[in-house]
């Protein structure tokens, strides 16, 4: 069984802080606004979503704006990591095929990476709140737990998917649908309230269905999520991560290098 | 930096290897294919077909030999470069390895083209296992083996291949590993990069390391291996003095 020191690549500290930096490089080598660029994608989307919902179809939801934006920053976060890792495997084949090196790097790179995009956009959403006349509060501390949470949960899927990828090369165009799927299936663009009562526990099985709800109680409301909620959250990151582990263990077992 | 151990203490020690590669023809693929077969009631798995590319094979490689590896393709020399780097695991039987090894099996591994000489060597570094202290104590040998001079700031799209070529090899052979396995690397480069490569090492091998290097070239084997190993169906077809190797390589070809 893999260890969780060798899960987090922690003997290999020297090799993910390169690779970061050289993702992190790349993308922002080119101007100095590169991290402005980066924010610009999850912006107009939020833009548009507040066009649509808000001034078209009148939505009736406060603050709309660091509403729709923290949910966005969220979400954008876990699809490009979940893109980018599903593929990682495959996308790094010369070199898992030739070097040792090991094989949850590129998943774990991936994640730490838009992660960190992730955390640098947190105090945007605070200004944005600012602007919005909400006062920031203590409480709103608890969104970088929330932010570490799903970095764990997008690693851990990602790994998973990035091993299932070697074996059924169609799961990108699955993932597609599933991100989509998850994305309405998820109180990001409406507010958890919104859901009838007979489809709450959708939000039970999927696996960031009460984290949203609670990073916008935590930064809008400026309360305290219900202890259910955290409680779920917390057990879908563990559960996903205990599973990524299992999995992770098994394909080297099988030796999913010589599938690649 | 010199390596005392003991000369005849194995490096290497391969005993009774087996490596088999599995493959389903009628296995899904694809998810879309697994959802047919379930929809037509059909257990996916009829049998694996298996191919054995290493059957039983034992041999010592000594601490400090220059060993050659040969064998017509398909005889299972990257097969065993791989299992002695631990990407394969073996079918059955044991390989046992003492201590670190440097893989010089593709120069460059990881290089970014957007980033420059110098970014890519400490990301190629620790690619190939590095640490951070190690990578800054060596760099100045690194530089200075490459020969770059100032384009070492210039990203690496603009390099040629050659350029490419040294700067990979010369982080892949400042690694201070005891075993290093090389592949085929030397048909890289002219002919001046290729006696520089061979000098370095050779060089390593007479500071003590242990070198396997994995060539179809006969000449070049005979020329600066001490021992070569002939792999052929499956098996060890030859092991014994490099000088000799010429013709049970060309026997091992017509068999």
């Amino acid at each position: 069984m893999v260890s969780f020191w060798h899960l987090f690549c922690l003997h290999k500290k020297f090799l993910v802080y390169n690779m970061v930096v050289r993702n992190l490089k790349i993308k922002y080598r080119r101007s100095m606004l590169g991290f402005l660029w980066t924010l610009l994608i999850p912006v107009s989307q939020a833009a548009i979503y507040y066009l649509v919902f808000q001034r078209i179809m009148k939505v009736q939801i406060d603050h709309y704006v660091p509403f729709i934006l923290s949910g966005i920053l969220f979400w954008v976060f876990l699809s490009n990591t979940l893109n980018e890792s599903t593929e990682s495997l495959l996308a790094n084949c010369h070199l898992l095929s030739k070097i040792p090196i090991p094989l949850q790097t590129f998943p774990w790179v991936a994640s730490l990476s838009h992660g960190l995009n992730l955390f640098l956009a947190l105090p945007v959403i605070f200004a944005v709140m600012l602007l919005n006349g909400i006062p920031l509060r203590p409480i709103n501390g608890l969104v970088f737990g929330f932010a570490l949470e799903i970095l764990i949960i997008a690693y851990s899927l990602g790994l998973i998917l990035s091993v299932v990828m070697v074996y059924f090369r169609d799961l990108r165009y699955l993932l597609n649908l599933g991100l989509q799927l998850l994305m309405y299936g998820t109180p990001i663009l409406y507010e958890e309230k919104m859901i009838p009562e007979s489809f709450r526990w959708l939000l039970w099985v999927n696996p960031v269905g009460t984290l949203f709800p609670s990073i916008h109680q935590v930064l809008i409301e400026g309360t305290w999520p219900q202890p259910s909620a955290l409680l779920i959250t917390l057990g879908w990151t563990v559960g996903l991560l205990l599973l990524a582990r299992e999995v992770l263990s098994r394909a080297l077992r099988k030796g999913v290098v010589e599938w690649l | 930096m010199a390596l005392t151990s003991a000369p005849q203490a194995p490096a290497i020690e391969v005993s009774g290897l087996t490596k088999e590669f599995k493959r389903w023809d009628d296995r899904a693929n694809s998810i879309k294919s697994l959802l047919i077969q379930w929809m037509r009631f059909q257990s996916g798995f009829k049998g694996a077909k298996t191919t054995v590319v290493l059957n039983g094979i034992s041999f010592r490689i000594g601490s400090g030999e220059f060993v050659g590896i040969m064998g017509p393709n398909g005889a299972g020399k990257s097969t065993i470069l791989k299992l002695m780097s631990g990407i394969y695991q073996p079918t059955s039987g044991k390989i046992h390895i003492s201590g670190q090894i440097a893989p010089l099996i593709e120069l460059g591994a990881g290089f970014h083209p957007d980033l420059s000489g110098m970014e890519n060597i400490f990301l190629n570094a620790a690619i190939l296992g590095f640490g951070k202290k190690l990578a800054e104590e060596k760099l100045p040998e690194i530089l200075d083996f490459a020969e770059l001079g100032d384009k070492i700031y210039m990203p690496v799209r603009f390099y040629s291949n050659g350029m490419m070529a040294r700067l990979g090899f010369s982080v892949a052979t400042h690694l201070p590993a005891p075993i290093l396995l090389v592949d085929e690397i030397l048909a890289v480069g002219d002919l001046n990069f290729q006696a520089k490569c061979i000098q370095k090492i050779q060089k390593l091998h007479a500071e003590g390391r242990t070198i396997v290097l994995v060539s179809h070239d006969v000449d070049a084997i005979a020329r600066h291996c001490s021992r070569s190993i002939i792999l052929a169906q499956g098996g060890v077809h030859y092991d014994g003095p490099a000088s000799n190797a010429k013709a049970h390589y060309l026997s091992a070809l017509n068999r």
